[in-house]
């Protein structure tokens, strides 16, 4: 057996002492770091002691090799142990620190805006389209023969009053007479029947026209969606079912509807639906004039004389049409209080959407 | 229209549990639409008619006194301060729970029990101020209403003690609105006869007959009657009366009539009136001396011919207006107004009476014609029944007689009525009406509800009815079964109908693919690029015309406008953006705007061309880089993000007259130019007054949406690090970048994988007209990374192309 140099043993056992007292001491780890280097640097005193052992005689060298792996793997131990705890000790330092004021704006961002009645108008095409509705488009500038003749509405009849027409100027045509800016949805009605046949499912959102003076309620120009859904057996229940439907999802709560008659020439029975006041919830209110209702459209069953301008048989199909206001639904959704702020492009209106 | 609740109530008993607003729910949901009604006897809830029995001293207040008051069946102690009081007298007396007005202030407060200096007051014996009465009773010191001195004054019989007080002063009537648009196609309603006709049927009650009691004069003087067209009038009914006092009319009568709405005139005018009201059918009373010859020629007028109708108009008449003369002289714009010649006078002793049946098409025509809506025309233009007007003649003759004792029928009545009223018959298959209502609505009950409405109902085969309608309803009204299945689901109660959802087969909807766009449009739009849509008109006037240099020609022009900023249909969505600019830039600093609209062009057939665009229009006031940029930016944003398919930006073929000649361009996709991107023109800003420098773009989103969409494909992504060259070249101030670049991708080098313009830069130092532009070009390679050797020989090579286009490397 030969004896390792007692000397080193010593020097092993002095650096060790120290340097663990050192890591002890580290406050944090960047001093930790600068012991670590001055012990296990590249030329810290143990790799230096370690670097000497190749001068050592072979048979000295495993047991001095030993020993300073032992060292070095205690005083690795101890800084790792020791870098853990100053780390720890340093996020809980900063997380005492740290402050921020979260009423401050954050990074503005410029985004648009879309137009209301584009937004309800997304909204109600998607609801019609999910119980299998075909959204139709048609002219907005049409024929005196789609806008009134083929809703039953010949020249003269008293029902031309209830809409004030735009005419265009320009020669009348021998079927179509003159051209009108439309006053309702409903020519689609006919456009589509004859297009598409029966059965027919779909809907007609778009603009139109009336020639009547502004005020805060009336526009001549605003956008309606038509209806039309016929097939064999459609019946009035069935308008019931699905207004109550829409409307019901549309508002989110459950909505009721009633119907009471009303007239429109392109229909028979002819009516005029309403929907449970959203404001008061049916107990009355001033916005439902203490009716409990608003009234939202006019409906009916289909007239003969429009179905057959359309190409199909009434003895062998029925069916409902009924046309809303999107404006005035777009403005109850969002109280509104003048039609003219939607037509009027300006910013502080259109950013509020 | 005006409907009297009380005037109904002459034909129909309504039971006394129907309130006001049920009425008007029910009528509403029944009939026509009620817009709203005035319920009287509402502001005299809870106050009667009283009758002081017993007078004491107050013990506490030497103003008051106490009165035993018998207010029906029970006897109260009231404490009152009305001078006039006496046994005996009867009283308005305010109960617990009365809206009452406090002397000298403005508003109604509740009245309550309450004792009064110590003595206990049940109510309250009013004066006629403190209830909202006019002022009847002499005004002596303090003076309460004394009902007994109105009864006395007016006639009538005293009110028992009790008697609700809106009763006792025949304040207890409801006036119904009727919305007229309801009422388009029911004639029969037009009256209070007919409106009481439906109370009958939805309340289960019955419709008295309508009967006039007429003395028949056999001989005498007579009208001559002569109808030179027959289509102008269907019946006519004429008569003379004599011995007529015009005066003005009773209370009761004139009551009726200001319940209303209708003015009194005198007894003659207001009979005609009333009938109207009461049958819906209009009359007309001539001064008999004003006719002169007793006849009456009716005729469409002659060319040229004038006539000053009652409203002190002069009238130029065509030749489609139909005339009552007489023989010699125009009388009447027959059915819309009389002629001021034979206005009833208060020197008239004698008149003739008038009761026509017109032709709705010539009233209407005639109305619309001259501007006169009169409440005849309104009536006469929707198809009244011929046999209503012999109801009406008869009745305004019964009234007039009635009004005027002295008077009397001077003759045979003339009656021209060549082709009678016919009911005519319709089947109804009770499968039919229930399919389309969507309930089962058994047998007898549509018996049931068609009877109440006055049709008569037969069997026939199994299964189906024979219905004959009533002339009242058979002209333009009820003409096929579809009218009988609103009959009945009407009276058997639309809320009767159970919501039900429709048994299709599931089908997808034929896809709207424009559509679709349209709202992923705005999504882009608005979401991603920042800019806010607008909803503006589709017409402009001559104004926007002349701002935007537009061309007047080529717009479609309405004929009837009501302003002037909507006489030509728009050709371009820029001329109102423009306008809607000019409000923002005022109050905000940016505008960035667009709309998705239509423009109307003349097409080569009938229906004009409608073309969809988006217009957007952006302004930055305080931005120096070029405006044209901001739209060229925004433009190749949203079609990148649109899924447009490859687009090329050029130079525009023509550019609108709005653009500014210079910084203008095209995007062309498919060799189609699908959008248009420009400044707006130095003087379109000028003529909007818009100081800082605007930029526009228009896609045509009709071609757009029909070019489909561009595919994503899937690139693998790089696995070798790409280098980046910069390189800048010195070139004529008006170089356009794509020169360059074109130039460099030509020279065709393996690696290029892309070329940026990253910069453009101008310094004095480059001499006049020269500016320089700093290009990155992107080497990759997708097997190796590329050697610095490599970038070396193809930076060599770019700049000798570059160089050998006689451009100079910086």
């Amino acid at each position: 057996m030969y004896k390792v140099d007692s000397d080193m043993q010593k020097q092993l056992s002095q650096i060790r002492g120290e340097a663990l007292k050192e890591i002890a001491g580290a406050l944090n780890t960047k001093q930790l770091y600068e012991i670590q280097v001055k012990y296990l640097g590249r030329s810290g005193m143990l790799t230096e002691i370690m670097h000497s052992l190749s001068a050592l005689a072979a048979a000295e060298k495993p047991l001095a090799g030993k020993m300073c792996n032992e060292v070095k793997k205690a005083l690795e131990e101890r800084f790792a142990a020791q870098q853990e705890l100053l780390e720890n000790a340093e996020v809980a330092g900063k997380l005492e620190e740290a402050w921020i004021d979260i009423t401050a704006p954050g990074v503005k961002f410029e985004t648009g805006h879309i137009h209301p009645i584009s937004r309800v108008q997304y909204e109600v095409e998607r609801i019609f389209e999910q119980m299998g509705f075909t959204i139709a488009d048609g002219p907005e500038v049409e024929s005196e023969y789609y806008n009134f003749e083929g809703l039953n509405i010949p020249a003269h009849h008293p029902a031309r009053d209830m809409q004030d027409t735009f005419f265009i100027r320009r020669e009348p045509d021998k079927k179509h007479g003159r051209l009108v800016l439309r006053t309702h949805t409903s020519p689609v009605q006919v456009r589509m029947m004859e297009r598409l046949g029966a059965p027919l499912r779909i809907i007609v959102p778009g603009r139109v026209f009336r020639n009547e003076a502004t005020d805060a309620r009336h526009e001549h120009t605003f956008n309606q969606v038509e209806g039309l859904l016929i097939d064999r057996d459609i019946s009035l229940a069935h308008l019931k079912g699905v207004m109550q439907e829409f409307l019901t999802r549309l508002f989110g709560r459950e909505m009721k509807v009633r119907f009471r008659p009303g007239y429109f020439p392109f229909v028979e029975p002819g009516l005029e639906l309403d929907m449970s006041c959203t404001l008061c919830v049916e107990t009355g209110c001033r916005v439902c004039k203490y009716t409990g209702w608003i009234e939202f459209m006019g409906a009916g069953m289909v007239h003969p004389n429009v179905l057959r301008a359309g190409k199909i048989d009434p003895k062998k199909y029925q069916g409902w049409a009924f046309g809303f206001g999107l404006t005035r639904l777009a403005m109850m959704r969002y109280g509104i209080n003048d039609i003219r702020l939607l037509s009027s492009g300006d910013l502080r209106f259109l950013e509020q959407f | 229209m005006k409907i009297s609740l009380n005037w109904i109530k002459e034909f129909v008993d309504i039971p006394a549990k129907y309130t006001a607003r049920r009425l008007a729910e029910l009528l509403t949901l029944r009939t026509c639409e009620v817009e709203g009604f005035e319920d009287e006897a509402a502001k005299f809830a809870n106050m009667v008619v009283g009758r002081a029995e017993k007078i004491r001293a107050h013990p506490n207040a030497d103003k008051l006194r106490l009165v035993d008051t018998d207010i029906g069946g029970r006897t109260v102690q009231i404490a009152c301060g009305g001078e006039n009081l006496y046994n005996g007298m009867l009283t308005a007396v305010a109960l617990p729970g009365a809206m009452v007005k406090w002397h000298g202030e403005n508003r109604f407060t509740e009245l309550k029990t309450a004792r009064i200096r110590g003595e206990e007051s049940c109510g309250m014996i009013c004066a006629e101020e403190e209830i909202g009465l006019p002022v009847l009773t002499p005004q002596k010191g303090i003076a309460i209403a004394d009902l007994s001195y109105f009864f006395k004054s007016y006639g009538k019989p005293a009110a028992k003690p009790g008697t609700p007080l809106a009763a006792a002063l025949g304040l207890d009537d409801v006036i119904f609105e009727i919305d007229n648009k309801s009422l388009t196609h029911r004639p029969d309603l037009w009256g209070h006869y007919g409106m009481a006709r439906e109370f009958a049927a939805f309340l289960g009650k019955k419709l008295r007959p309508f009967v006039t009691r007429n003395t028949i004069v056999k001989t005498g003087d007579k009208v001559n009657v002569k109808i030179e067209k027959p289509e102008i009038c269907a019946r006519f009914l004429s008569a003379i009366i004599t011995g007529i006092k015009t005066e003005e009319s009773p209370m009761w009568l004139k009551n009726r009539l200001q319940a209303v709405g209708m003015r009194p005139v005198n007894n003659i005018v207001d009979a005609t009136n009333y009938v109207m009201l009461e049958l819906g059918h209009p009359l007309h009373a001539f001064d008999r001396r004003a006719v002169a010859n007793d006849t009456f020629a009716i005729r469409f007028a002659r060319k040229g011919e004038i006539l000053e109708t009652l409203d002190h108009k002069k009238r130029a008449l065509s030749q489609e207006d139909a005339l009552v003369t007489n023989g010699e002289k125009a009388l009447g714009l027959a059915g819309v107004m009389g002629g001021l010649n034979s206005e009833i006078s208060p020197r008239t002793t004698e008149i003739i009476i008038e009761a026509a049946r017109w032709n709705p098409l010539l009233i209407r025509k005639t109305a619309s014609r001259h501007f006169l809506r009169s409440d005849a025309a309104q009536r006469f233009e929707k198809a009244l029944d011929p046999e209503i007007t012999g109801m009406a003649f008869r009745r305004v003759c019964e009234l007039i007689l009635k009004l005027c004792p002295s008077a009397h029928l001077s003759g045979p009545v003339t009656d021209i009525y060549p082709k009678r009223a016919k009911s005519q018959s319709i089947p109804l298959s009770i499968e039919t009406l229930n399919r389309k209502i969507g309930i089962q609505i058994k047998k007898n009950e549509i018996i049931k509800h068609l009877r109440a409405l006055e049709f008569s109902v037969k069997k026939a085969a199994k299964g189906a009815l024979k219905i004959e309608v009533p002339t009242h309803r058979a002209l333009h009204d009820i003409s096929m079964e579809d009218d009988l299945v609103e009959e009945v689901a009407r009276m058997h109660g639309y809320e009767n109908i159970k919501p039900q959802l429709p048994e299709l087969p599931i089908k997808l909807p034929i896809e709207n693919i424009e559509r679709r766009r349209k709202h992923a449009s705005r999504e882009i739009l608005s979401h991603i690029l920042g800019m806010n849509e607008a909803n503006l008109y589709s017409f402009y006037g001559n104004a926007e015309i002349r701002k935007c240099m537009l061309p007047e020609g080529a717009h479609i022009k309405i004929d009837n406008p009501i302003t002037e900023d909507q006489t030509h249909l728009r050709i371009s969505l820029m001329p109102n953006l423009l306008k809607a600019a000019d409000v923002n830039i005022r109050s905000a600093k940016i505008v960035k705007l667009y709309e998705i609209g239509r423009t109307y062009m003349h097409g080569e057939n009938y229906f004009p061309l409608e073309e969809k665009f988006i217009a957007g229009l952006i302004m930055r006031p305080e931005s120096k880089r070029e405006i044209f940029y901001d739209a060229l930016g925004t433009l190749r944003a949203f079609l990148k993000q649109s899924g447009a398919p490859e687009f090329r930006v050029e130079e525009i073929a023509s550019a609108p007259p709005y653009a500014h000649p210079a910084k203008c361009a095209a995007i062309m996709c498919d060799g189609k130019e699908i959008a248009a991107v420009y400044e707006l023109h130095p003087q379109v800003l000028k003529n909007f007054d818009i100081k800082c420098a605007t930029a526009g773009f228009e896609i045509n989103f009709t071609r757009l949406a029909a070019l489909g969409r561009k595919e994503y494909a899937f690139r693998p992504i790089p696995r070798f690090p790409d280098m980046e060259i910069d390189v800048s070249v010195l070139v004529p101030k008006k170089t356009q970048v794509r020169e360059i670049t074109e130039i460099i991708r030509a020279a065709n080098q393996p690696h290029v994988s892309g070329i940026e313009l990253h910069d453009v830069f101008e310094n004095a130092s480059f001499g006049a007209n020269k500016k320089s532009f700093t290009l990155r070009i992107t080497l990759q390679s997708p097997d190796r990374t590329l050697t610095d050797e490599e970038m070396k020989q193809t930076q060599e090579v770019i700049y000798k192309v570059l160089r050998d286009s006689g451009f100079v490397i910086r």
